[in-house]
């Protein structure tokens, strides 16, 4: 529940662990904002999301990375391919939802822990075949997981990767309503929510009004410079926040995220 | 005043000192013969000292509200001379160093980093030649080139240079900054984006108390490109 705060630094932020981009958010997002993960393929919004809660497992907090696109065992491949190392984290794959009290007694076990789920463990929980597709309750099986978790404060941040798969494997059938109620079931649980969504054009989501239900959307793009193609990365939105909407240049080196000012021209 | 090696006195004053002691003996003397001041003949010296004094301190009161003494030894270019080195470069000041060959900037930064300076050097030519050459000591070596290897920088990668300089900047004060690859970024990049680039690090610089110089041959340069580059920057000018 959002309480009314007395001054700007009672705030508590997570920053997203960008060198030199946190700056322009004032130290980070503010702890449970639900915020938009937007840009095309390829433009490192899953890394990067990917990165900020590695490094805030790190910290302590324990945070759940629900992956709809791949499976959790290829996406953690992917990220030690890029130098993420696990084993300074407690990780904790559910493959399984029944296994839920297990995962939760693990994590409350170890502090800083990242909860890694995929597809293939919502699929078990919506049981046989004939309940797979857009008639399965995809939406409230992932709302559960996520509801059981914080309220055993195993939970702190929530990554959703991404919503743009949460559509294809749920019918929608009034999004306004139904993504606002789902907005508001994140807020209430007191974490803070990455939903890695996909854009189309200049839509931040595929229904237009996520852009207007989010707390924040931070937008990675792709441009090509000659035979060059830089990664940027700027703020949209971000409520209770000062920003810097500039566009800067998102460059990954030495296993760490850089936010480049951009000259012009 | 500033504090200087005095090696030439201002030409002003020199004339305001003599020009005070013949002025106030002509009056005084004048006075004397013309009765208008009564003093004896034993008591002659002593009133005349009196008045040279009272005459020189006027003038000089004139003198310094009228015109800034500066006792200093400069060139237009801000390089100064100093006697610990061959040169001392104006804190938080930015240089251009039109010249063909490299040898008056390695000159420059080498004597600036004898003199207890930290330095980055970026350049074009292989890192290791410049070790021989410079010998540098601490040096921050980058070398301007599109292959990937240690201590290099695309330069595509314009604002990777950028972040690399003034992170650099951030760690002390007091730095210099060499540039020794002007002509190369002018042929793989837009003018205007290196000229911005140029700016910002002047600003950096400037902040910092550092010391920037780019060096360039001018004939490689279009007369505009030229023209905005002096503008901005201060020349140096055969300072040794």
């Amino acid at each position: 529940m959002v309480k009314i705060i007395e001054k700007k630094s009672d705030i508590k932020r997570i920053p997203l662990h960008v060198e030199g981009f946190d700056e322009q958010l004032d130290g980070g997002i503010p702890v449970g904002h639900v915020c938009l993960m937007a840009g095309k393929a390829g433009t490192m919004k899953s890394s990067a999301s990917f990165n900020c809660v590695y490094n805030e497992v790190l910290t302590g907090k324990n945070a759940l990375y629900l992956s709809l696109e791949q499976s959790s065992t290829s996406l953690l491949n992917h990220m030690i391919g890029m130098g993420f190392d696990l084993s300074e984290l407690n990780v904790v794959i559910l493959s399984d939802i029944g296994k839920l009290d297990k995962c939760i007694e693990a994590v409350n076990s170890n502090k800083g822990s990242l909860i890694m789920s995929d597809v293939a463990a919502i699929r078990k929980q919506l049981g046989d075949i004939k309940s797979m597709g857009p008639q399965a309750d995809w939406l409230n099986a992932i709302k559960n997981i996520v509801q059981k978790l914080a309220k055993s404060n195993a939970c702190d941040i929530f990554v959703l990767d991404s919503l743009s798969a949460m559509y294809a494997l749920s019918k929608i059938k009034n999004p306004r309503a139904e993504l606002f109620y789902v907005f508001e079931f994140l807020r209430d649980l007191d974490i803070t929510s990455f939903l890695v969504t996909e854009m189309f054009e200049d839509k931040f989501g595929e229904y237009g009004v996520e852009d207007y239900l989010s707390d924040g959307i931070i937008q990675f793009a792709m441009l090509r410079d000659g035979r060059k193609v830089r990664r940027e990365i700027s703020v949209i939105k971000m409520r209770a926040t000062e920003t810097n909407n500039d566009v800067f240049i998102l460059d990954y080196k030495n296993k760490k995220f850089r936010a480049l000012t951009k000259l012009p021209y | 005043m500033r504090r200087q090696d005095l090696r030439k006195f201002d030409i002003h004053l020199m004339i305001s000192i003599l020009s005070t002691f013949c002025i106030g003996s002509f009056v005084f003397i004048l006075f004397w013969i013309t009765n208008f001041i009564i003093v004896k003949p034993a008591n002659l010296r002593f009133y005349l000292w009196i008045s040279y004094t009272v005459f020189f301190l006027i003038a000089l009161i004139v003198y310094l509200a009228t015109k800034q003494p500066t006792i200093v030894w400069t060139k237009s270019t801000g390089i100064e001379y100093n006697q610990k080195g061959k040169y001392t470069l104006e804190n938080g000041q930015s240089y251009i160093i039109k010249d063909k060959k490299k040898s008056i900037l390695r000159s420059i930064y080498k004597d600036a980093i004898n003199q207890g300076k930290t330095g980055m050097y970026i350049t074009r030519t292989n890192p290791n030649i410049i070790k021989k050459k410079l010998k540098p000591k601490n040096t921050l070596l980058l070398w301007l080139t599109e292959v990937d290897t240690n201590n290099a920088i695309n330069p595509i990668d314009i604002e990777e240079l950028a972040y690399t300089i003034k992170k650099f900047l951030s760690k002390s004060k007091n730095t210099i900054i060499s540039f020794e690859g002007v002509e190369y970024l002018i042929n793989v990049l837009p003018f205007r984006k290196i000229l911005h680039l140029f700016q910002d690090l002047k600003d950096e610089v400037a902040l910092n108390e550092s010391n920037l110089l780019l060096r360039f041959d001018p004939d490689l340069l279009k007369k505009k490109e030229l023209r905005l580059i002096e503008k901005e920057f201060m020349e140096w000018k055969d300072g040794i």
